[in-house]
């Protein structure tokens, strides 16, 4: 390596050392932050356990209940007319709303 | 406050937590991207691309490193990948010497615009020479003559990043510069 290619080659190097530090743009953070909120995940809401599926579910089981109710409830009453019928046939009413005795 | 707990927040999404990174980190990041990538709005780029990653994979992070030495790491990988793809899109032919591999300092335009404001306007020309020859060493070499003459880091920071022993950063440091003299020599001798 001849002496002016060793002396070019060393002053072009040095140059690295001359470099000076360059600031950021101060709008960086800003766009950045436009960025992550972007990104970011969705907050979750207060109900997020209130699903869908969660609904159809529990409506469901509404339906279910109220209908098993309703016929229960009706089957009970053909009942409670049946005893009662037959307590009045046999004489067997002990209470009476009748004024004859 | 406690690094655990920011990571924690920053796990979380916390967008306050988000912003105390920026603020603590922007210059660093910035700082080194600006070093692999001598041009201003390129590095800006690829520095917030290197946050936008670090919010993405913060859950991955093992805590059982230093949060900065994970971020200079990310740093360093998106300034390579950067400039892989922009010279994948640059057309290049490069003539190898005899000698074997040793790769002269291309001709063509660099792969980027050199547009660094801290390099002044007569030193322009030869310092894009300096990263036009950096840019044909070997990828180690190349990374850590970057961070250590350009982005002026500590080598036990270069160790902490690349995973490298002490003995080993200062060994490929010192083959990066001989290759750099000896690139910068050749290129003087055939251009006077």
């Amino acid at each position: 390596m001849n002496e002016i290619s060793k002396h070019k080659t060393t002053q072009t190097l040095e140059l690295l050392t001359q470099i000076a530090p360059v600031k950021v743009s101060p709008f960086f953070k800003h766009k950045l932050m436009q960025e992550f909120i972007k990104e970011a995940p969705q907050k979750p809401l207060s109900f997020s356990w209130l699903t869908p599926q969660f609904q159809w579910a529990t409506l469901g089981l509404v339906l279910v209940l109220n209908i098993g109710t309703i016929f229960y409830a009706f089957s009970g009453s053909k009942e409670a007319t049946a005893i009662a019928l037959f307590a009045q046939e046999y004489a067997l009413q002990t209470s009476s709303n009748s004024i004859l005795n | 406050m406690d690094e655990k707990e920011f990571i924690k927040k920053l796990v979380a999404g916390n967008q306050v937590a988000f912003g105390q990174l920026i603020d603590a980190y922007q210059q660093k990041i910035f700082g080194t991207c600006i070093s692999f990538i001598p041009n201003k709005e390129d590095a800006e780029d690829v520095a917030q691309e290197v946050f936008l990653e670090v919010f993405k994979s913060i859950s991955k992070f093992k805590s059982n490193a230093k949060l900065s030495t994970w971020i200079y790491k990310i740093t360093t990988n998106k300034c390579l990948e950067f400039i892989r793809k922009k010279k994948t899109k640059k057309r290049f032919a490069f003539m190898q010497t005899l000698s074997g591999d040793d790769l002269p300092i291309p001709m063509t335009p660099y792969f980027v615009e050199i547009n660094h404001p801290g390099i002044l306007l007569e030193n322009k020309e030869k310092t894009a020479l300096i990263f036009k020859a950096i840019d044909t060493l070997p990828a180690q070499q190349k990374v850590i003559f970057t961070l250590a003459k350009i982005d002026g880091k500590r080598y036990q920071e270069i160790v902490e990043i690349t995973g490298k022993s002490l003995s080993s950063v200062e060994s490929v440091l010192f083959r990066a510069k001989k290759n750099l003299q000896k690139k910068l020599a050749n290129f003087y001798k055939n251009h006077p």
